[in-house]
């Protein structure tokens, strides 16, 4: 498993309970021009996790203009087979998105139980047909559901009806472990091994390799 | 190795056990007496077991006299421990005794199976049996009919012909072994041959009491003979009718919908109610609603005979429709009707007001109308998620078949071979064209749900039931209330048979008249079952013969008529009714039934409709000595018949002893079932106004800080649930939380407040829940398409000693109970006897109570 924050914020690292004030990640050392591999970390669990790294505002290593340079890159470490790869991509459009969507076969998209949700779906279609990604290679999942709130099982009953099979069975609940996990800087299972959003993380990845294996050799 | 000087330096009394206190009395101790391997202390714990009744930590006065008392009997008799150590008293020597037999005979049987496999393996054997049922040669019609008049013939050699004792013995001693060689097939086939055995055994007993054991040398004599003859014909006619009706089990399969559900019918679901109370109709008609159809063909009404504003109120707020009338002739029937008249959805579904239906009951009873043009009734099983009260009075929920299990599970999966299914007035679908066609409910009886099948049967309409359970309701609440059920169906199916005879009459086919007649019939028990409790009295008090014979020849010939016809019936039934528990549910009715269907059947036209009650509780124990009253009659009479076999033992005529032994052992049975009975009146408490229902099902703990926690349901109702928790936790009680449960897709959350925590286990009431939500709720648990179906698996009992067993431990317990409840006075004067009478008793010396392994 190798997760790859490609966002500008850089906050992914956040999760995987890295010092807040550490600046190294692969962009600044693609801008310095050095192996950008070598930013990885490896957590307890195993997981290969790259973070970004800070940045300047308006800083763009030349690299990221060839449209499908991290896919080269990625065929490049020749990860086992077996390896998934995990890309966070920024919320907008820009060209670390677009090189995610060129490396990517699945695209995850991960939905606000909000109604303005609804209005997402759409203008992503059209972006992402755009990269060449077809409808039936899009995932979706609800994230920071609350059962208890209407508009919420309102949004979700809508988008079921939209989505159908491409939307994860179990939405991800609003669970305040997530939050005090990451303020205590550690990662969700350690800080909480028994919380309702553990388990949803857990469903949401078995969902996940079902789909993948259903679908093309999926990375 | 210090470990073993240790040891040793303790027991010779140098070192202090480390468990001890450093005390002088233990010091003083050590010096006169070797210490115990694990010290004094221990060794006081394990003392005190042998003194149960003393309470060391408190001493009195009084205890002095306990110990003295308890170390003098301790001395004399053999504790329990020290017994199953020795094994060496009599009981031990003869169980160790059978135990060797059942080895010995075990490996004989092992040994003879292995030398002949073909006639032993149970597989091969099915194979070969039904191989053999299912030839074709039976086809061929001269074949057929030769068989019939050949097995036609040997059944009336085997019956008729009189044998003397011996060669009664030996036949039947045969057949047994037959019988048991039999009995270990599985499948269908081996049972008909089962059926045949205990068909021919007990004609040849009806043969030969008929024939050769009629006493007619007194008129009293003739009398008393031709009553038990009568009763016992009665039997015999049941036990053949009952044969018949379950021989064959039809299992039906559900019948799937057409995918396009816009070919599915209008269905109305009428709920009607008289007088339950709001909290019971509630999930009912909230379930209702959410059944699984198109809504617009969904018509729910409540028909509502008590005509309360409550209930309108509450109709309007959950959508479904709500019909009054004025006048209240003919209860449930006409209240149906009633409706009829005002609604026109096709099909009509009708559950009582407390049978919560699962959201799947219409998708799982309609399709067979849509196959079968002449369909008209779909009945599915009656389920209780409460215990009735012989469940609860007696400790058997869950653990025993109740009442209600043998009819619902074999008995009406029988009828549905002969397309005699009966409509049992809830959880069904009936389909109106053919409904409004006989005049709507049959209005004529008190148990118009029969009559109204009865009718559509006449009819040449097909009925199906369907042993999926798709509803559960509550059970009645009391004895008294559960006698007043069974005395309404017993009345209504009397009246039927008289005013309706399924025997004469136009169209019915032949079978399905004998299955109505068994259902019939069987409630005509009353008179007989008394007959059989009072019957060996007769001879025992009244010295008069009923039956005519020598004692040797009775044994010989009616045990096996009961043990084959248990053997078969444990075989056809064990899974739904226990062995010879059918006596104590007949026992406890009978004399209460008696009256009721002796007046239907002289005067059909009388009777009124009674509800029953439901959803009530029971909020202390108390002995109904009401319902009791017959019973300690019939007690006191069977004793005096003891006491009297005892005096006939000591002073009668030296060939009577046999006769006399039969009869008391018969009033020993006798007593051993009223004593049951007797147990069934002592009304266990009560205290839940809402029945839990286990049930393991995935929620979500949304706890007042924010986080989250995955639990499962231990178990629910609609007032609360109990659940697991992952973890322990810290909860005030009361405080504010709420549980999200997930079903087709959607969540839905529920708030709710703590009740309390132990260890893992949460227990929580639900508290202002909107009506949508508690339809919400109702939903994700009672109205689950699977809710009902764990409750379905149940194990065929072990073996029909079993029941026997049961009987035995029952009446025993009632008459413990009896002896208790008799010292409890409340009259001052007699609580003061009782009191003294008590403390002498606490005196007594008694066995030890040695702890379990592994508590201290």
């Amino acid at each position: 498993m190798l997760a790859l924050d490609l966002c500008r914020r850089n906050l992914l690292r956040l999760h995987f309970g890295q010092d807040w004030s550490e600046r190294d990640g692969w962009f600044g050392r693609l801008a310095a021009g050095d192996d950008w591999s070598e930013a990885a970390w490896r957590t307890p669990g195993g997981i290969l996790f790259v973070p970004h790294g800070a940045s300047a505002p308006d800083e763009v290593p030349a690299a990221l203009y060839d449209a499908r340079w991290l896919a080269g890159e990625l065929e490049r470490l020749a990860l086992p087979a077996a390896c998934r790869l995990l890309l966070d991509t920024p919320g907008v459009p820009g060209p670390a998105r677009s090189q995610a969507m060129a490396a990517a076969d699945r695209v995850l998209v991960v939905l606000a139980p909000e109604p303005v949700s609804c209005g997402l779906l759409r203008p992503l279609e059209v972006e992402l047909r755009r990269h060449g990604i077809g409808p039936d290679r899009l995932l979706f999942v609800l994230n920071g559901f609350d059962p208890s709130r209407q508009l919420d099982r309102d949004v979700e009953l809508l988008l079921r009806e939209t989505l159908a099979e491409r939307l994860a069975p179990l939405p991800v609940c609003r669970d305040e472990a997530v939050r005090e996990a990451l303020a205590m800087q550690q990662l969700l299972p350690d800080y909480a091994p028994y919380s309702q959003a553990v388990d949803d993380f857990l469903q949401l990845a078995a969902w996940l390799a079902v789909r993948l294996a259903a679908g093309t050799e999926g990375r | 190795m210090s470990a073993r000087l240790t040891r040793c330096l303790l027991a010779c009394g140098w070192v202090r056990h480390p468990d001890d206190a450093r005390s002088l009395v233990a010091l003083l101790l050590s010096l006169f007496f070797v210490p115990p391997a694990d010290g004094w202390r221990a060794w006081a714990r394990r003392s005190r077991c042998y003194f149960p009744h003393v309470n060391f930590d408190r001493p009195g006065p009084a205890d002095l006299v306990r110990v003295a008392l308890q170390c003098l009997w301790l001395l004399t008799v053999r504790s329990p421990q020290g017994r199953s150590k020795a094994g060496s008293t009599w009981l031990d020597w003869s169980r160790a005794a059978a135990q060797r037999a059942r080895d010995r005979a075990g490996r004989v049987a092992l040994t003879v199976q292995r030398r002949f496999p073909g006639l032993f393996g149970p597989d091969r054997l099915r194979a070969g049996v039904e191989h053999a049922a299912l030839h074709p040669l039976w086809d061929h019609r001269l074949v057929r009919y030769a068989s019939y008049a050949l097995a036609l013939l040997l059944a009336v050699v085997c019956i008729s012909t009189p044998f003397g004792v011996a060669s009664q013995a030996l036949f039947v001693l045969l057949l047994f072994a037959v019988a048991l060689w039999v009995n270990r097939l599985p499948g269908p086939v081996p049972t008909l041959i089962l059926i045949v055995f205990s068909i021919t055994v007990s004609t040849r007993y009806m043969w030969w009491r008929v024939s050769a054991t009629i006493n007619d040398d007194t008129m009293a004599n003739l009398i008393a003979s031709l009553i038990l003859l009568g009763a016992e014909l009665y039997a015999w006619l049941v036990l053949l009718l009952g044969f018949f009706q379950a021989s064959w089990m039809l299992r039906r399969r559900v019948v799937a919908l057409p995918a396009d559900s816009s070919r599915w019918p209008s269905v109305d679901v009428f709920i009607p109610t008289y007088n339950e109370p709001l909290r019971v109709l509630k999930p009912t008609v909230l379930a209702a609603r959410a059944i699984d159809w198109p809504r617009d063909r969904l018509g729910v009404y409540i028909l509502d005979d008590g005509g309360r504003e409550e209930v309108r109120r509450f109709a309007a707020e959950a959508g479904v429709g709500y019909i009054a009338r004025e006048r209240h002739d003919h209860a449930k029937a006409g209240n149906i009707n009633h409706a009829l008249t005002l609604t026109d959805g096709e099909y009509v579904a009708i559950f009582d007001c407390d049978h919560i239906p699962a959201r799947s009951f219409l998708q799982v009873a309609m399709g067979g109308f849509l196959k079968d043009e002449r369909l008209a009734l779909v009945q599915t099983p009656h389920h209780f998620f409460s215990p009735d009260p012989f469940e609860r009075n007696l400790q058997t929920f869950r653990k025993v078949p109740n009442e209600g299990e043998l009819f619902y599970g074999r008995v009406q999966d029988g009828n549905d071979l002969w397309n005699a299914t009966f409509f049992c007035g809830s959880c069904a679908v009936l389909r109106r064209g053919p409904l409004e066609e006989i005049g709507g409910i049959a209005v004529e009886t008190v148990t118009e749900d029969a009559h109204t099948s009865l009718k559509l049967h006449r009819r040449g309409y097909h009925s199906a039931y369907l042993n999926v359970v798709q509803a559960a309701g509550l059970a009645t609440e009391s004895l008294s209330a559960h006698i007043g059920q069974r005395i309404r169906w017993a009345r209504g199916m009397t009246q039927i048979f008289r005013t309706d005879n399924p025997l004469f009459g136009r169209g019915l086919s032949l079978a399905q008249r004998l299955c109505y007649s068994n259902a019939m019939l069987h409630f005509l028990y009353g008179v007989p079952r008394v007959v059989f409790l009072t019957a060996p009295l007769a001879f025992l008090l009244l010295h008069a013969y009923t039956i005519y014979a020598p004692a040797l020849a009775i044994l010989l010939y009616v045990l096996p008529h009961m043990v084959f016809a248990t053997l078969t019936n444990s075989r056809m039934h064990g899974r739904f009714r226990r062995s010879f528990w059918g006596e104590i549910y007949e026992t406890v009715l009978a004399w209460y039934i008696t009256l009721p269907t002796t007046i239907a059947l002289l005067f059909p036209k009388l009777g009124k409709f009674n509800v029953t009650a439901k959803g009530g509780l029971v909020e202390q124990s108390y002995f109904d000595w009401g319902i009791t009253k017959p019973y300690l009659v019939l007690m006191l009479l069977n004793v005096v018949g003891v006491l009297a076999g005892v005096y006939r033992l000591a002073t009668g005529p030296a060939d009577e002893v046999g006769t006399v032994l039969v009869n008391m052992a018969w009033t020993g049975y006798n007593l051993f079932l009223l004593g049951a009975a007797l147990a069934v009146a002592k009304e266990a408490r009560q205290v839940r106004v809402a029945h839990r229902i286990p049930a393991r099902l995935p929620l979500t703990l949304h706890l007042p800080d924010g986080k989250c926690l995955p639990c499962h349901t231990i178990d629910y109702s609609e007032g609360g649930m109990a659940i697991e928790l992952p973890q322990p936790l810290k909860l005030a009680p009361d405080s504010p939380l709420s549980v999200s449960m997930r079903r087709s897709g959607r969540s839905f959350a529920f708030p709710c407040r703590t009740v309390f925590v132990r260890g893992t286990r949460l227990s929580l009431r639900f508290a202002g829940l909107t009506l949508e939500q508690e339809m919400d709720l109702v939903q994700c648990t009672f109205a689950r398409a699977d809710a009902w179906l764990r409750d379905e698996e149940r194990q065929p009992e072990r073996s029909a000693v079993d029941g026997l067993r049961d009987i035995f431990r029952l009446g025993w317990t009632g008459y413990r109970l009896l002896l208790a409840q008799g010292l409890e006075s409340t009259s001052p004067r007699r609580a003061r006897w009782s009191r003294a009478a008590r403390r002498v008793a606490s005196l007594l010396p008694r066995q030890p109570v040695f702890p379990l392994e592994g508590h201290s």
